[in-house]
């Protein structure tokens, strides 16, 4: 009894040693919180502040070092010229009509297929889905130069070859630098990353309860039915979730890109030859006026992800932690 | 009973037209590509007018790899010194900011912004040009934040008598802490949902049967989110294998662009056999600790 009664005053009475330690780590531990994620914050946050930073800053402030962060002067010339250079407005039409539209068509196929895996028996579907896995792993060097060859003769089930000894021609078909490169691919589950979407559908889809489904197919809907009006319209967070993953993988794609449209450069690719493209506006000698236009181009390619991101960021978060990645 | 099988038959039959598109992607993008790329590592191919003239050459690209390019091994060595100090470093800092990210606090909805926002930007190219021009170039003295502390620390550390290596070791660590914010990314995104889907349950179990706070992350956490410690590992490591910024990839590029395709061939094959190698062995590693809570 006499026991009881002293563990009810240690735990209830606020000066006892108990309670202060506790109070002692708690706010050390919020303290340590906060140092920690200010100073990761900075580190991912300072490029960024950087590139404001440089891209309005007048020619004269480079070298007033009296000028560290915040320009004296603030000018649009630095983004005007990256603008140009950039060829900015084409670059993002390039952007959306190729990567965009594939990133659309890979998620749509890669939900189907996921689906398909998740819900339905059928045999090899064990050693089918591992594929599928492995897809992932192999690096995209290794198939893009035999498809790079295939797509600038393209080819399907040697229809052309057999066209051209029909009647003698020599055609030859391309579809480089063509929205076909990126589209065929993305919409036979071949996209970038296609495997790993798939994957998080698959995970997805087996979550959901099967009662749904059942009831479905108890009115009569058929599995396409089904699949397309009630299981898509319950996807909604991790079909977004999705879609931004592929969006932000196909537009951040340097390597495809520059293999299979590099007539048509699309942003990504159009920043990494700005360095030289400047030329047309400053001596390609001064390092310091190039850095600070390049600086400028950097900030106009972020700048539609980082606008989607503002716009859809609450969901996005939630999502992810919701997506039954885990399974 | 017969009727249920025909039901069964008709599923799977359905089954196998929601992957059809799959399959025929598979086909055309993956498995002809991969074998014609087998078949240019092992001949010499010279592009023609209308498709490739393809002449056996036997193992000869894969022999002048090994033996006669200077640069193929030394890059070799390079990706797999950097994988082995990287992965160990990103999976234990992600799983780090995960925890941090997965408690309660004011603010947590801004911190999971930024954190999840290199995600979004994070490009071989803007990586590139943030790594070159504002850490190492000189507008002004604020970009030599990072070195500075790294320079001053290994002086220190060597004064107390660590060993160098172990110095140098942790001063790259200081030196990465950048790229590593910038590629765990998806390492954090995954930690933090392994970590929303422990039961709650677990942590009354814990509290009542009077566990710490270390005991219960030792015991709970670590067993009920290692299937995905190994998803990352097996991520981290594709990830950086496969990424434009390793050398060993960018110099495959390069002799691709030369139009050296054989060579160019081989190399992938190589390499390619050596990451599965790799991802095996740490598969067949990592998975024996693995537990899984529904088995």
């Amino acid at each position: 009894m006499q026991n009881i009664k002293e563990m009810k005053n240690t735990l209830f009475n606020p000066h006892s040693k108990l309670v202060a330690a506790r109070r002692v780590q708690h706010i050390s531990m919020t303290v340590f919180r906060i140092a920690l994620f200010v100073g990761l914050s900075y580190v991912i946050l300072y490029p960024l502040l950087y590139m404001v930073s440089n891209a309005f800053r007048s020619d004269a402030d480079i070298l007033d070092s009296s000028v560290i962060w915040v320009p004296k002067h603030y000018v649009f010339t630095n983004i005007k010229q990256a603008f140009v250079s950039l060829d900015y407005s084409n670059s993002l039409w390039y952007t959306f009509y190729y990567n965009i539209v594939a990133a659309f068509l890979q998620v749509a196929i890669t939900a189907f297929v996921g689906y398909g895996f998740a819900r339905f028996e059928f045999r090899g579907r064990g050693i089918l889905f591992a594929i599928a896995l492995f897809t992932i792993i192999v690096p995209a060097q290794t198939t893009i130069i035999p498809m790079f060859i295939n797509f600038s003769n393209f080819d399907v089930l040697w229809i052309m070859k057999l066209y051209r000894l029909i009647t003698g021609s020599d055609t030859v078909i391309s579809i480089l630098n063509t929205p076909a490169a990126f589209w065929l691919p993305a919409m036979f589950g071949m996209g970038i990353r296609s495997g790993l979407f798939i994957y998080i559908f698959r995970q997805f889809f087996r979550n959901m309860p099967k009662e749904l489904e059942e009831a479905a197919m108890i009115d009569g809907c058929g599995p396409y039915y089904t699949f397309f009006h009630i299981m898509l319209p319950n996807a909604g967070t991790i079909l977004l979730t999705g879609s931004i993953f592929s969006m932000v993988w196909y537009y951040n794609d340097y390597y495809l890109n520059t293999m299979f449209a590099d007539k048509h450069p699309t942003l990504t690719v159009s920043l990494s030859h700005l360095s030289m493209a400047i030329g047309e506006f400053v001596s390609l000698s001064d390092q310091q006026l190039i850095k600070i236009r390049v600086q400028a181009g950097c900030l106009l390619v972020i700048l539609p992800p980082l606008i989607l991101y503002f716009i859809v960021q609450r969901k996005f978060t939630q999502g992810i932690e919701r997506s039954g990645i885990v399974g | 009973m017969k009727r249920r099988k025909t039901l069964e038959r008709r599923r799977a039959f359905t089954g196998y037209t929601f992957i059809l598109p799959w399959l025929i992607g598979l086909l055309m993008f993956f498995i002809v590509p991969i074998c014609t790329s087998f078949s240019y590592a092992l001949s010499h191919v010279s592009i023609v007018r209308g498709g490739v003239d393809i002449r056996f050459a036997g193992l000869l690209y894969f022999k002048n790899a090994f033996f006669s390019d200077e640069k193929f091994l030394p890059y070799l060595a390079e990706s797999l010194k950097n994988l082995c100090v990287e992965v160990p470093i990103i999976i234990i800092y992600s799983l780090f900011i995960a925890v941090m990210l997965n408690a309660k606090f004011k603010g947590r909805g801004v911190m999971r912004s930024i954190f999840f926002l290199p995600l979004m930007l994070s490009s071989s190219v803007l990586l590139s040009i943030i790594n070159d021009q504002s850490y190492s170039g000189s507008v002004s003295d604020t970009s030599s934040v990072f070195m500075v502390s790294s320079f001053s620390m290994s002086d220190i550390l060597v004064q107390a008598g660590l060993p160098d290596k172990v110095v140098g070791y942790l001063t790259m660590v200081i030196d990465s802490i950048f790229n590593m914010t910038w590629q765990s990314g998806v390492q954090i995104i995954l930690f933090l949902a392994a970590l929303q889907s422990v039961p709650p349950a677990l942590k009354e179990a814990a509290d009542v049967e009077g566990a710490t706070a270390w005991e219960y992350f030792w015991k709970i956490i670590i067993p009920m989110i290692s299937p995905m410690i190994l998803v990352n590992i097996v991520f981290t490591i594709i990830d950086n294998f496969t990424s434009y910024t390793n050398g060993v990839i960018s110099y495959i590029t390069s002799e691709a662009g030369n139009l050296h395709y054989s060579f160019s061939s081989a190399m992938t094959w190589i390499y390619f056999a050596l990451i599965s190698l790799i991802l095996l062995i740490v598969v067949g590693l990592v998975s024996k600790k693995v537990f899984y809570m529904n088995d």
